[in-house]
């Protein structure tokens, strides 16, 4: 017989300050480690099982997009603004860096969801699924980019140092979709709305930030938009890094990098704490 | 969820305590959406959210509920559906918090609440015992030392490689059921699971819960099967409405909780007769006769709605005369509740004995006594008939909604019959 005393009171994670919870969130983390491994293999291997393509679909579905993007350049109904570098290639590393970023939301709002089959049967920390899900977009994120190195270096494209430093300068866009999906995966378990809105505002936010486009040459409104717009340095900063291996407003970049993480904390100190009430509403 | 405060202590052998515990919820959608935002923002901010008070279109799933469990011990949880037993296994596993009151234990809890949590349907059997095994707290290096004995327990044969969406349901279920009962925790809670499998697995699984009893690990035991829980659990909780009605020996119990039952089912049958709903069927011959009601009563002439096995049962039948009649002839039928069996009892009065002639105009009550019925437990429907004893005309003929019930005797019956008994064992062979 374990020795170990477990109690469970009202609004014990309420009573927790941000640091205990942390501690307590990566404790688990460690803890489940297996429990998580699991549930990734079997999310991810599985979800292509019943499939003629499988894995293929990861970097069939940006190559779609990417398609259309270049059809629209190419028929003139796209201003991209000018650029020392091939489209296509800007386009396609572009919508992968934003279809990553909005998996990541996605699968992140999807954290309490993703164990509806068993959570009111079984006691585990949820927050374990966050790490699954962000895990599962990261592997479907690195094959999609080692489809497009392929793809680059087989059409010779001139590829710079930090190119290859792509699934590090994507993680601040990582926090930022974890701390927004985190915090929708609480609200759609007690109301869908933002389940469903959450679809469209991602489209939205693509056409308000830079990502088939440059920021460079726009003017009035539109300037105004996307230099307010965080996205535009999360993912144009870390975009113009791994195409042009520079990019302009990197201080901008670094400091929402910082934001974005902090915003996780926040974010996942109202999901330990709001999570055990809502639990009740997913039944 | 780890304790953020330090833990309390327990005595000696106790590896539960719940106390004063109440869990609430909501039966409204709208009012749940509202709340549910409100609370966690709230509980974000710091801000109490008036967890022990109700709000508008909340109820007390459980009230105030409070009891010890030893080591060693099985304690059986019945009631009716919606008593709160599940409830009060959720929280005690954690998977809901407390609105009020505390719950602690020592050392790990296992819940058989549904077997085959996570299971996917693409994964093999083998796949699938690490998956929900790891769900269901085991560790890898755990699952590698039971795989063997979980496949022999759960008995899936050939099919250990296959996609479980091949499987039975019922392999499944036993597959489920296996994993879950080798994880073995110090404190076991199964909810209605046993009842899975045919009946080679439900007694397999019967022994398995006596050895994890064996090894002196405690059982918490939630079944409607009262015959599970006679044979598993020493003590029992009765719960109602949230509430904890009973909690003590569980032979004692048992013979409460079927009482209680059986009361709950006269009570909202007769419900629906006070709501007008008194006749399944009924043919009357105009009003020269008409039938006004029927009952039970008791020695004192008040109308119950019970009565004891081997006691006195008096029924009664109130009818009007319109039209004076030459002889009045009855008969009343005892069904049980099923009402598949036509008569368990056809009571008429006898013309030789009991002659009721030259009836004049009026209100009339018949009363029929049995000095010392032999009904088993159970729930009765009563149905009458009022002849022309003469003629053999029938006047009022009515399958009614009337019901009652024998409470159980001191010792466990089934059937529909009672009798006083003895057993005799005999070594024929050497």
């Amino acid at each position: 017989m374990h020795s170990e005393i477990t109690v469970y009171e009202p609004r014990q994670r309420s009573r927790a300050g941000m640091f205990a919870v942390l501690r307590v969130m990566a404790a688990d983390v460690v803890r489940c480690r297996e429990l998580i491994w699991q549930l990734f293999k079997r999310d991810f291997l599985m979800q292509y099982k019943k499939s003629f393509l499988g894995l293929g679909w990861i970097v069939l579905a940006p190559l779609l997009g990417f398609a259309s993007w270049v059809f629209m350049n190419a028929a003139g109904v796209l201003n991209p603004g000018t650029m020392d570098f091939p489209y296509p290639a800007f386009v396609l590393i572009s919508t992968t860096l934003w279809g990553f970023f909005a998996n990541c939301v996605t699968a992140a709002s999807r954290t309490l969801k993703a164990g509806q089959g068993f959570i009111d049967q079984v006691q585990y920390p949820h927050h374990t699924l966050l790490v699954k899900e962000l895990a599962q977009a990261y592997a479907n994120f690195l094959i999609s980019f080692v489809f497009v190195a392929l793809l680059l270096i087989c059409f010779r494209v001139d590829l710079q140092v930090l190119f290859w430093a792509a699934p590090l300068l994507v993680l601040p866009m990582l926090a930022a979709a974890a701390a927004i999906g985190l915090t929708a995966s609480i609200i759609t378990v007690v109301a869908m709305d933002i389940e469903k809105a959450l679809g469209y505002l991602l489209s939205f936010m693509m056409f308000l930030t830079p990502v088939v486009y440059t920021a460079e040459d726009r003017t009035g409104i539109v300037k105004a938009i996307l230099a307010l717009n965080p996205m535009t340095y999360l993912h144009g900063c870390a975009r113009d890094l791994i195409v042009f291996g520079s990019a302009a407003g990197a201080d901008m970049f670094l400091g929402l990098t910082l934001a974005a993480f902090l915003l996780l904390l926040l974010s996942m100190k109202w999901f330990y704490v709001a999570e055990e009430k809502v639990i009740e509403k997913m039944i | 969820m780890k304790p953020i405060q330090p833990a309390p202590r327990l005595e000696n052998d106790i590896v539960l305590r719940v106390e004063n515990l109440y869990k609430k919820f909501c039966c409204t959608l709208r009012h749940s959406m509202y709340y549910g935002m409100a609370d966690s923002v709230r509980s974000v901010l710091g801000v109490p959210y008036g967890t022990d008070r109700l709000r508008k279109n909340e109820f007390w799933a459980l009230e105030d509920i409070g009891f010890e469990l030893r080591r060693g011990e099985a304690l059986g949880i019945i009631g009716a559906n919606g008593s709160g037993k599940s409830t009060l296994l959720r929280l005690i596993t954690g998977i809901f918090p407390p609105d009020k009151g505390r719950i602690a234990f020592a050392g790990r809890i296992g819940a058989l609440i549904a077997v085959g949590a996570g299971f996917h349907p693409h994964m093999t059997g083998r796949e699938n015992i690490y998956l929900n095994g790891t769900i269901l707290g085991m560790h890898r290096r755990e699952i590698d030392e039971k795989l063997e004995e979980i496949i022999a327990f759960a008995d899936i044969g050939n099919f250990l490689e296959a996609p479980i969406s091949t499987y039975s349901s019922g392999m499944r279920v036993r597959l489920g059921f296996a994993i879950a009962v080798h994880c073995e925790p110090d404190i076991l809670l199964v909810d209605e699971v046993l009842s899975v499998g045919d009946l080679a697995f439900r007694n397999k699984s019967m022994r398995k819960m006596r050895d994890f009893r064996a090894k002196a690990n405690a059982l918490i035991f939630i079944s409607h099967n009262l015959d599970q829980i006679r044979v598993l659990c020493d003590r029992v909780i009765i719960m109602d409405h949230g509430r904890t009605l009973f909690d003590g020996d569980s032979s004692e119990g048992l013979i409460r909780y079927e009482n209680l039952c059986k009361d709950m089912r006269v009570a909202a049958v007769n419900r629906d007769v006070e709501s007008g709903e008194l006749f399944r069927q009924r043919h009357a011959d105009g009003d020269r006769v008409m039938f006004v009601d029927l009952g039970l009563l008791n020695r004192q002439g008040e109308r119950v709605y019970t009565v004891g096995a081997f006691e006195e049962l008096r029924i009664f039948i109130d009818f009007i005369i319109n039209e004076e009649s030459e002889e009045i002839f009855f008969t009343l039928a005892v069904l049980n509740e099923a009402k598949n069996i036509d008569c368990i009892w056809s009571k008429s009065n006898d013309r030789n004995r009991h002659s009721f002639r030259n009836i004049r105009p009026g209100r009339y009550r018949a009363v029929v006594t049995y000095k010392e019925h032999h009904l088993g437990p159970g729930v009765y429907f009563i149905n009458y008939h009022i002849m022309n004893g003469a003629t053999g005309e029938s006047y009022d003929h009515g399958f009614t909604n009337v019901s009652f019930s024998v409470k159980s005797p001191a010792h466990f019956e089934r059937g529909i019959v009672l009798s006083q008994d003895s057993w005799d064992l005999e070594r024929l062979v050497p």
